[in-house]
């Protein structure tokens, strides 16, 4: 073996076992407790006091990192989504941050989410629920990262089932046509029971420029039980379904009046209210 | 005198090639070799973690949901371990002719060359271009919380890259060892036939 072969050969192996130092010296704090998340505020929920038809999701984190690189672009996002991927509603979604090298990176969790658009999402993904099994929420939680400049990035993903509704079910909805339009959507949810459910307040909606109202009716039951009903109505005997879709076009003003108090309007962008209506649609799944 | 040194120099590449100038041990030995790194060393790693995990097992410590879930890991191991083998197949057959003929012999180069682009190959293939993806289902299940999948993707395209710039590199060294064992392979070769050519004549004189 001459000198120019030796050397070559010895220059590959240096780089191949550089590559792999790298990697186990960069990988290696990761697996001896690297990375630490504490957390400083509980995550409570609670409805919005000025307008009580948002639930208030607040909580805070700190990401400690004793790493030797800095860990960029992470976006950890938790939302609610149906079974088919059509609708997306964000619980949290900040845009990406950077948890730095021996340093620290704060959470801020201060979301709202709407009550009518987390019932129906109750209503859609629990048809085959019974009294006994409850309901559950579908969410999907993803974190992901970039490490040692961008050499390595890890994602995760996770669909998860949260149980909000201890017990309860959802009830066959009910549709009424009249010639031919559909005029009439009743859901109902019997005999919930939970912590969450018990901050549902009563509503009606009605949205600009559209003949179409919602209502919510909680009725409380003597065993400390709840009846919930998701009522859609049209008020001129048009199809619900043609009206909301059209109405989606640039947005929707949704005016929400909670427990018989005055109006208050909420605007809905084009792609929150399309969600919003593919879920209503969704609701005549459960008959 | 130029047309002259190009036919000596083809009928050496020519001799190069032949089956007299290779060793059977070489071949042997590396693809001995390449069974160890490619197939006995992925199959006792993973046989000595699943060992370990299963004798955890069997100690009882472990609730039945855990166990589910680490057999499903060490199912995810075992296809890749499944995948890798069968993945460097090509590498055996190419480590005959490698151990087969001697360094800074011309025939040795091509099969040098093909062996260090298949191991890029494979690793693009094996790593799945550097995205390596491993799903679990119904990870938790229980009344508050049912995680029905976890998807873990892990990219790291970039050590891939610098992996594949190494194999290119382990190609041109077959050039740089061939450069470095050329005259001493030609010196072994000449020493070779002339020990052969003194046996023939020894064995001619004798049978005269």
């Amino acid at each position: 073996m001459n000198v120019l072969h030796a050397t070559l050969k010895l220059f590959v192996i240096l780089i191949s076992l550089s590559l792999l130092a790298l990697v186990v010296l960069a990988v290696y704090p990761v697996a001896t407790g690297g990375l630490n998340v504490t957390q400083d505020e509980e995550l409570t929920i609670e409805t919005d006091p000025t307008i009580p038809i948002y639930f208030d999701i607040t909580g805070q984190f700190t990401i400690t990192s004793t790493m030797p690189y800095d860990i960029n672009d992470v976006n950890p996002q938790i939302y609610m989504e149906s079974a088919d991927k059509s609708v997306r509603v964000d619980l949290y979604n900040e845009g990406e941050f950077t948890v730095p090298s021996n340093g620290s990176h704060t959470v801020i969790i201060d979301t709202k989410v709407l009550i009518p658009e987390l019932l129906l999402f109750l209503i859609v993904d629990n048809q085959s629920s019974t009294s006994e099994t409850g309901m559950y929420l579908p969410l999907t939680v993803e974190v992901g990262g970039s490490y040692m400049q961008n050499m390595m990035r890890l994602d995760i993903n996770a669909d998860i089932d949260a149980k909000v509704v201890d017990s309860g079910h959802v009830e066959n909805t009910v549709t009424e046509y009249s010639g031919g339009n559909l005029i009439k959507i009743t859901c109902v949810m019997t005999d919930v029971e939970g912590t969450l459910v018990s901050m549902i307040p009563e509503f009606d909606m009605t949205i600009s420029d559209c003949p179409v109202e919602i209502s919510v009716t909680v009725t409380e039951k003597t065993d400390g039980r709840y009846d919930i009903a998701f009522i859609v109505n049209s008020t001129d005997d048009s199809d619900i379904i043609d009206d909301l879709n059209s109405s989606t076009i640039g947005g929707m003003t949704i005016n929400v009046s909670v427990n018989g108090s005055e109006p208050i309007p909420i605007f809905l962008n084009e792609t929150t209210a399309k969600g919003f209506v593919t879920l209503i649609e969704k609701t005549m799944g459960a008959a | 005198m130029l047309e002259m040194h190009y036919s000596e120099r083809n009928e050496l590449i020519k001799n190069d090639f032949a089956s007299s100038s290779g060793d059977i041990g070489g071949a042997f030995y590396e693809l001995a070799k390449a069974l160890l790194i490619f197939m006995i060393i992925p199959l006792s790693i993973y046989a000595l973690i699943s060992g370990v995990i299963n004798q955890a097992i069997a100690s009882g410590t472990m609730d039945p949901e855990t166990i589910a879930d680490i057999n499903e890991i060490l199912s995810t191991a075992w296809d890749y371990v499944r995948k890798f083998i069968r993945y460097s197949i090509p590498m055996l057959f190419l480590a005959i002719p490698i151990g087969f003929y001697p360094a800074g012999n011309y025939a040795k180069i091509p099969f040098r060359i093909v062996a260090a682009l298949y191991l890029a190959v494979l690793l693009i293939m094996f790593t799945n271009g550097g995205d390596l993806l491993v799903s679990l289902y119904n990870v938790i299940d229980t009344e508050q919380l049912i995680v029905d999948s976890v998807s873990v993707n892990i990219n790291i395209a970039p050590v891939i890259y610098m992996m594949i710039v190494i194999c290119i590199a382990k190609a041109f060294l077959s050039f740089a060892e061939f450069a470095g064992s050329r005259e001493k392979y030609l010196e072994d070769l000449t020493e070779k036939q002339q020990k052969a050519a003194e046996k023939k004549a020894e064995k001619i004189q004798n049978e005269g």
